[in-house]
């Protein structure tokens, strides 16, 4: 244990104190962006339950009222009737969802559904989070790695070449029968290593804090890991050239930084640009003019208006209590009304957001940030694809839902036991888009390796003599 | 046998001539002086045969070997000591020498570093200390001892006395003197007649890039070479 | 390499951001058009139905947010006015974005006060360190060089290079929205942005030379001013995170509870109806000069109902205050850390006369509460001079739903949003002032070193 601690020292003395403040700074960020993750992550499970506990204890009570009236024992008219048995929705926090919590709050994460809901309501909520917390975000791991870790090692190795011939080393190092090649590559993985090692070393102790690993959150670790490497290894390749490239510092310094713009600001910034003008995605907005319009045509179409009006507010209709029927039927007819029309857009708007992220898995390597960026929501389990296949789940559960309880609303009856039993509760599948990761692995690696190699082949330049 | 050729060197930079023809042989064993006011070409011309600057016309040989067309078939033949040694200010005297002799095809023992350290005259005392800690005359010897701890054959030496101290100074020609007695070739670019005197064999004089002369040095004192150099920068005028 | 790059993206987010104001504010008249029709078409029907239908009030989309989109895509582009129920904002654009990135807004006012503040470190870190590194500033001391003349020098170079950047990139940033013209622009708030600009990159070119002169080599500099910005540029992140700790929103559904908990039972289901309506009924027989409002023919549902309105609004302003409270003390840290930080100041400046700030969203909040509240009186109102015994079978036409005036408000003035940022404006020029300052001593210190 002593000689491996001797190495230890002796591996960081070879540092200077500012590549030491760099690593510390740049340790103490990701353990920071990994621990506000796991209290992210803790808080919205915690958050989640509490809903989940509520249903349960009303759907207990509602089948309850069922089977009692089943038995033939009398209960009020307002219970158990079908549309107002609860189910709740819910997107538990992703696998690794501490590595991307940032924002996650944008998305609703939970609903409660029930024959008052309509498609383009199910996620209606008070929207109370600051647009001032949610614009600024966060530190998250994905921000560390996407945009911290390449600013770090471009500081740390923009110059190694530049300086060895600036302190007029290189030509004794050249003479000595050094290779300008080895000692870029030695420098820079010496001065790149740290920043992955402390990357995966927070990502696997963030992964395992949180309990036992199933296979499949396993996997994920490893694919995190995986994109984590890619992504680093890549800008070990740009910096390798930059610093094989430049003849000064400042030069090294000038073109480090315009790199790290181009690549983690720029390229984005264009992409984007170009993708939002190439596809138009559903506006929220424009939704809600579709829906008003539906339900005010819905409600044109049903003989009791108030009555569909108030029946969503149930804590009017308990009280009315014996007197039932009609309210449900308005309702549940408005509802399907407003379904038929808002769904269809949904459905194309969901059709549409599937093609775009095609489109985007094809063209994201163009921008390797981007592409870094969709890689690491998509395997941690967040963002707004992972939002979209929820709002999918939830639809088509909604649909069947919304089916069964159909008939018997219409009939002003109550659900049978079987009936109500076949209904069944929600449960978020995770998913992982194969092709975005795939994408990102082959595009970047490619770009990395060729950068790296173009950055050799330069270096070798450097032993030649100058014309 | 020789062990540095030059064969009719010109290099212009933009559009200053920076050696012209410029032809000379060195045998093994033999040291060169290279005389010459500031600017004349001597670094050039000595990173031409480093395989550091590519001449516009002619060739350079360092034992047979031509170190534009192969500069790191050159370089195993060749050691080098700058005209100011930089090393890394971090790292202490010994570890500065261990990394530039790790480069070597066999590489030294500590034991021999140090001997090497002794052998240029650094006291054993200064070898754990830190580069920046060190004087330029101490720099200068750590890096005359990165030269010798290469075992190379040939060695040149650009203006290695500037900034010495005398006693320095003459440890550093004893030195240059035991490395003749090796069996070593050096070339040696510098301005002071004084302390090559002794130790050159043959003596070449640059001015403006051109060899006015090249002769062999032995039996002229400091006072005849220093005649003898500036009758040829006068004559020129 | 740096300058043109920073260039194009001022173009690209230039345009990017005209073309969003474009997108979004037909979108926006688009919608207005059909919520207006919906509500003037939605036939015969009771006012209190009507109440119910409800009516959205859209956010104004500012010229000025094609240059700064602020906190826009962040905050709720409308809000629900429905009777009995105060909503905040909603429908936050960012959430439909099928790609968003992270750290970059890509807007102009996120290039000009983050990429070229990284821009002035990358031009001006060697400013002084590399005149130490060439030993040109000993020659300096030597020959009695002050060092304020020094600084004069590298400040003036500094100042003008800001400004050239700041009037430059501005005018770019403002292009597309000159030669389309189909956004509206307040030039005397470019104006203002310009001279902010310029203030803010003034205090960072400062910081930087101060660093310069501080640092014992050009690698140390341009380390230490590079992780400088990054403070600066990531220090909001921590701080709007740690805010979003200290001072916690309420839960939506926690939010849901306290409304019915204490804005709805308590007068349907409790005792305050009572007197609520018995106070209510008091003021409009005093308003009226009638002693009883079944003599008036007055319907006593929409009196119930109104009082109601009357019940709840006091709670909602409560509820309300308090959740406007948690954000303002969450936007007061960022405020502070303002005043360590030019470049958030510089922001939050910009995003305040582009008018995409919070308390832009927070008066278009306030304003629209005040709408709803009207309409929803009016409303009653009606049902109240109208309905007589009919109560919920009366109905109401067109004339009812035209008299109900669409949503409009005020912007704030230029005068008053920089009153309220004098804070990060004072800072931004300290800053400017203190850095150069403090580089002037130390190379007075150094010089005086020198020369011993």
């Amino acid at each position: 244990m002593k000689s491996i601690g001797r190495h230890i020292i002796a591996y960081f003395s070879a540092f200077s104190v500012g590549q030491l403040v760099v690593f510390l700074a740049f340790a103490i960020l990701t353990s920071y962006a990994v621990a506000s993750g796991l209290h992210w992550k803790m808080e919205a499970t915690v958050e989640q339950s509490l809903p989940l506990r509520e249903v349960a204890e009303s759907r207990t009570a509602w089948f309850e009222s069922l089977e009692k009236s089943e038995s033939g024992i009398e209960v009020s008219s307002a219970l158990a009737r079908p549309m107002n048995l609860p189910v709740f929705v819910h997107k538990p926090p992703g696998p690794l969802g501490q590595f991307s919590h940032v924002r996650e709050d944008l998305y609703p994460s939970t609903g409660i559904l029930n024959g008052f809901s309509n498609e383009a309501l199910i996620f209606r909520r008070y929207e109370l989070e600051s647009p001032v917390s949610l614009m600024h975000g966060g530190l998250d791991l994905v921000l560390v790695v996407l945009v911290v870790m390449p600013l770090a090692l471009c500081l740390l190795n923009y110059n190694h070449l530049a300086s060895e011939r600036e302190q007029g080393r290189l030509n004794v190092l050249l003479i000595q029968g050094a290779r300008p090649s080895e000692i870029l590559r030695s420098r820079t993985y010496q001065c790149s290593l740290p920043l992955l090692a402390i990357l995966a070393i927070a990502s696997i102790a963030g992964t395992f804090v949180t309990g036992p690993l199933d296979i499949f959150t396993a996997l994920r670790l490893i694919l995190w890991c995986g994109a984590i490497f890619v992504y680093w290894y890549f800008w070990v390749g740009v910096c390798s050239l930059v610093s094989a490239i430049c003849a000064t510092s400042i030069n090294a310094a000038l073109t480090s930084v315009s790199m790290w713009i181009l690549v983690v600001v720029v390229l984005p910034s264009i992409f984007q640009f170009a993708f939002d003008r190439t596809t138009e995605s559903a506006d929220k907005m424009h939704l809600l003019a579709i829906a008003r319009s539906a339900e005010a045509e819905a409600l044109g179409t049903v003989d009791k208006r108030a009555e569909a009006i108030m029946a969503e507010h149930s804590l009017e209709i308990a009280q009315v209590g014996a007197e039932i029927p009609s309210y449900y039927r308005s309702a549940y007819v408005a509802n399907a009304s407003i379904n038929d029309r808002v769904g269809d857009l949904l459905d194309q708007h969901a059709e549409k957001v599937r093609q775009d992220h095609v489109l985007l898995d094809i063209v994201q390597g163009f921008s390797p940030a981007t592409a870094a960026f969709r890689t690491l929501k998509e395997v941690s389990g967040s963002g707004f694809l992972r939002n979209t296949e929820f709002n999918h789940q939830v639809r088509t559960f909604f649909r069947h839902y919304f089916e069964r309880i159909g008939v018997a609303t219409l009939q002003q009856r109550r659900l049978t036991l079987e009936e109500a039993e076949l209904i069944g509760k929600f449960e978020y599948k995770e998913s992982l888009a194969g092709a975005t990761v795939l994408s990102f692995y082959a595009v970047v690696l490619i770009f990395a390796v060729v950068l790296s190699q173009i950055a050799i082949r330069w270096t070798r330049k450097l032993e030649d003599p100058i014309q | 046998m020789i062990a540095i050729q030059a064969e009719d060197i010109s290099k212009s930079f933009s559009n200053v001539q920076a050696l012209t023809n410029i032809s000379l042989q060195v045998e093994i064993g033999d040291v060169l002086g290279l005389l010459g006011p500031n600017g004349s070409g001597k670094t050039t011309l000595i990173h031409v045969f480093l395989g550091l600057v590519r001449p516009n016309t002619g060739h350079a040989y360092v034992l047979g070997i031509d170190p534009t067309l192969d500069p790191r078939g050159a370089r195993k033949e060749i050691s080098y000591v700058p005209e100011v040694v930089s090393l890394y200010p971090e790292l202490t005297a010994i570890q500065n020498l261990q990394f530039f002799n790790s480069f070597n095809e066999d590489p030294c023992n500590s034991a021999e570093l140090t001997q090497y350290l002794l052998e240029v005259g650094l006291d054993e005392r200064f070898h754990r200390n830190r580069i920046k800690t060190l004087s330029k005359g101490m720099c200068q010897k750590v890096g005359l001892a990165i030269a010798l701890a290469k075992d190379a054959r040939v060695i040149f030496l650009d203006e290695p006395w500037t900034g010495l101290d005398p006693e320095s100074a003459m440890e550093l020609s004893d030195q240059i003197r035991k490395m003749r007695q090796r069996g070593r070739t050096i070339l040696v670019a510098t301005h002071d007649i004084f302390h090559l005197s002794g130790i050159a064999g043959h003596i070449g004089i640059l001015r403006s890039g051109v060899l006015l002369s090249l002769v062999s040095s032995s039996g002229l004192s400091a006072k005849e070479l220093e005649q003898l150099y500036l009758d040829q920068m006068r004559l020129e005028d | 390499m740096l300058l043109p790059l920073t260039l194009l993206l001022t173009i690209v987010a230039a345009l990017d951001g005209w073309q969003r104001v474009t997108h979004h504010s037909e979108l926006r008249n688009e919608v207005a058009v059909i919520e207006r029709e919906t509500w003037l078409n939605q036939g015969e029907a009771n006012p209190h139905d009507a109440a119910h239908f409800g009516r959205y009030a859209l956010r104004r989309v500012p010229g000025l947010s094609a240059f700064d989109p602020g906190i826009l895509d962040y905050s709720g582009a409308s809000v629900w006015m429905e009777a009995h129920f105060q909503s905040p904002p909603s429908l936050r654009r960012a959430e439909s974005r099928i790609s968003s990135y992270p750290f970059v807004y890509g807007s102009p006012a996120w290039v000009l006060s983050v990429v070229i503040p990284l821009l002035l470190v990358v031009l001006l870190f060697g400013a002084v360190v590399v005149e130490r590194e060439r030993r040109t500033l000993a020659l300096l001391w030597i020959h009695n060089a002050h060092p304020f003349q020094l600084l004069l020098g590298k400040a003036t170079a500094a100042l003008l290079i800001a400004a050239a950047l700041a009037v430059f990139l501005v005018l770019v940033s403002c292009a597309p929205i000159v030669l389309f013209r189909n956004v509206t622009i307040d030039w005397v708030r470019v104006l203002a942005l310009v001279i902010c600009f310029f203030v803010g990159y003034s205090s960072i070119s400062g910081c930087v030379i101060l660093v310069s002169a501080i640092a014992r080599s050009s690698q140390i500099a341009f380390w230490i001013a590079s992780l400088l910005w990054l403070a600066m540029v990531s220090g909001p992140l921590l701080v709007a995170q740690v805010a979003k700790e200290l001072h916690p929103v309420p839960r939506d559904r926690d939010f849901a509870t306290y409304i019915q908990q204490e804005a709805q039972a308590p007068f349907w289901l409790g005792q305050a109806q009572y007197e609520e309506v018995a106070i209510y009924e008091a003021e409009v027989m005093t308003q009226l000069r009638a002693m009883d409002a079944q003599k008036l023919g007055l319907n006593r549902d929409a009196l119930v109902l109104q009082a109601h309105e009357r019940f709840a609004n006091r709670v909602y302003d409560r509820l309300y205050g308090e959740l406007y409270e948690i954000h303002e003390r969450q936007e007061a840290m960022l405020r502070v850390t303002s005043v360590f930080s030019p470049i958030l100041a510089l922001q939050r400046v910009s995003s305040g006369i582009a008018g995409t700030d919070s308390s832009a969203q927070l008066h278009f909040a306030k304003s629209a509460e005040l709408h709803r509240r009207f309409i929803i009186k009016k409303l009653n109102e009606d049902m109240l001079h109208n309905a007589g015994e009919d109560s919920f079978r009366y109905v109401a036409n067109r004339n009812l739903w035209q008299d109900v005036e669409d949503f409009a408000y005020d912007e704030r003035s230029l005068r008053e949003i920089l009153q309220h940022y004098r804070l990060e404006l004072v800072s931004i020029v300290l800053w400017a002032i203190l850095s150069l300052v403090l580089a002037a001593v130390v190379l007075q210190v150094r010089a005086k070193a020198a020369t011993k």
